[in-house]
C-alpha cells in the first residue's frame, strides 16, 4: 500500500513536471528574423526590451555593462531538474532550451545579442 | 574568424586541470574556506573534469565562448559564462574576484567527445554584432 502511494505521488510529480515549462513563452516564439527587427544594437533600449519580452535575469559587471538572460524550456517546471533522481529523468528527456542573451552598455542601450536553441546534453539544434 | 576572437585548446585546459590543486585557479580562488568535505573532493581524481570545477578567465570581457573541432561547433550556453548559475552562489564566501566576472567562463571538460585539440573561441563583448544570415 505504501509502495503504491509512493508510485502515485511520483506519477503525479512527473505529470506536473511534464505539463509545465521554464521561462517566458515570448522567448520561445521569438525567431531570428523577429529578433533582428526587435533587437537593434545602438538603438534598442532596456525599456524597449522590457516592454517586448519582460525582465530577464540580470548580471551587472563592474564596467557597469550588464547582461539580460532569458531561457525557455518545455516539459519541465522550475526546480525539478534540481531534485535528485527526478533530474536523471529530466536529463534523459533533455528537451530543447531556447536562450536569449542581451548585452547592454553603460547607457542602457543594446550592444550585442545572441539567440540559440540547444539541448543541455547534446549539441545545439538548428534555429527555427 | 573575426579579429577580436582569441583561441585556446581544450587539451591545454585538460592538461591544466591535471596539475596539483594548489597550482590551479580553482584552488587559488576557493582557498578562503576549506572544509573536510573539500579535502575529500580534492581526493577525487576526476574532480577537475567537472564542468563547474574550475572557473577560467579570458583576456578580455567575453560575450560568448564556442568549441570548434573541424566542422563541429558548439556555442556554450550562457550558464557557462559570467558565473551566471547557482554554482557561484556561494562565491562571495571565497576569494572570488568580482572585477573580472565579465571574463569568467567554464568549459565542459567532462564531455570527452571533444578532442584535446578542440579550439576554444572567444566572442568578445567589443566585437560587433554578427550580420544576420541572408
Amino acid at each position: 500500500m505504501r509502495r503504491a502511494r509512493a508510485v502515485a505521488i511520483a506519477a503525479c510529480a512527473l505529470a506536473a513536471a511534464g505539463c509545465s515549462a521554464v521561462g517566458d513563452r515570448r522567448v520561445a516564439q521569438l525567431d531570428t528574423a523577429q529578433a533582428d527587427r526587435l533587437l537593434v544594437p545602438g538603438r534598442t533600449t532596456r525599456d524597449d526590451v522590457r516592454q517586448a519580452l519582460g525582465d530577464g535575469a540580470v548580471i551587472r559587471f563592474q564596467s557597469r555593462m550588464e547582461t539580460w538572460h532569458y531561457v525557455y524550456r518545455e516539459g519541465l517546471a522550475a526546480g525539478w531538474d534540481a531534485v535528485p533522481y527526478l533530474n536523471l529523468i529530466v536529463a534523459r528527456i533533455d528537451p530543447p532550451t531556447r536562450e536569449l542573451v542581451l548585452l547592454f552598455d553603460t547607457a542602457g542601450v543594446l550592444k550585442r545579442w545572441s539567440l540559440q536553441t540547444y539541448r543541455l546534453h547534446h549539441a545545439a539544434v538548428a534555429p527555427p | 574568424m573575426p579579429g577580436g576572437q582569441r583561441r585556446g585548446t581544450a587539451g591545454a585546459c585538460r592538461r591544466h586541470a591535471g596539475r596539483p590543486a594548489e597550482q590551479q585557479v580553482h584552488g587559488n580562488l576557493q582557498r578562503g574556506l576549506r572544509t573536510p568535505v573539500s579535502a575529500i573532493m580534492d581526493a577525487s581524481d576526476e574532480l577537475c573534469l567537472l564542468d563547474d570545477a574550475e572557473v577560467r578567465f579570458a583576456e578580455r570581457p567575453i560575450f560568448g565562448v564556442a568549441l570548434v573541432s573541424g566542422a563541429r561547433r558548439r556555442t556554450l550556453p550562457y550558464s557557462y559564462l559570467h558565473g551566471s548559475t547557482g554554482a557561484m552562489a556561494l562565491a562571495g564566501l571565497f576569494d572570488w574576484p568580482y572585477a573580472p566576472r565579465d571574463r569568467a567562463y567554464f568549459l565542459p571538460l567532462e564531455d570527452r567527445s571533444w578532442p584535446d585539440d578542440t579550439q576554444v573561441v572567444f566572442d568578445a563583448m567589443d566585437d560587433p554584432q554578427p550580420e544576420p544570415a541572408p
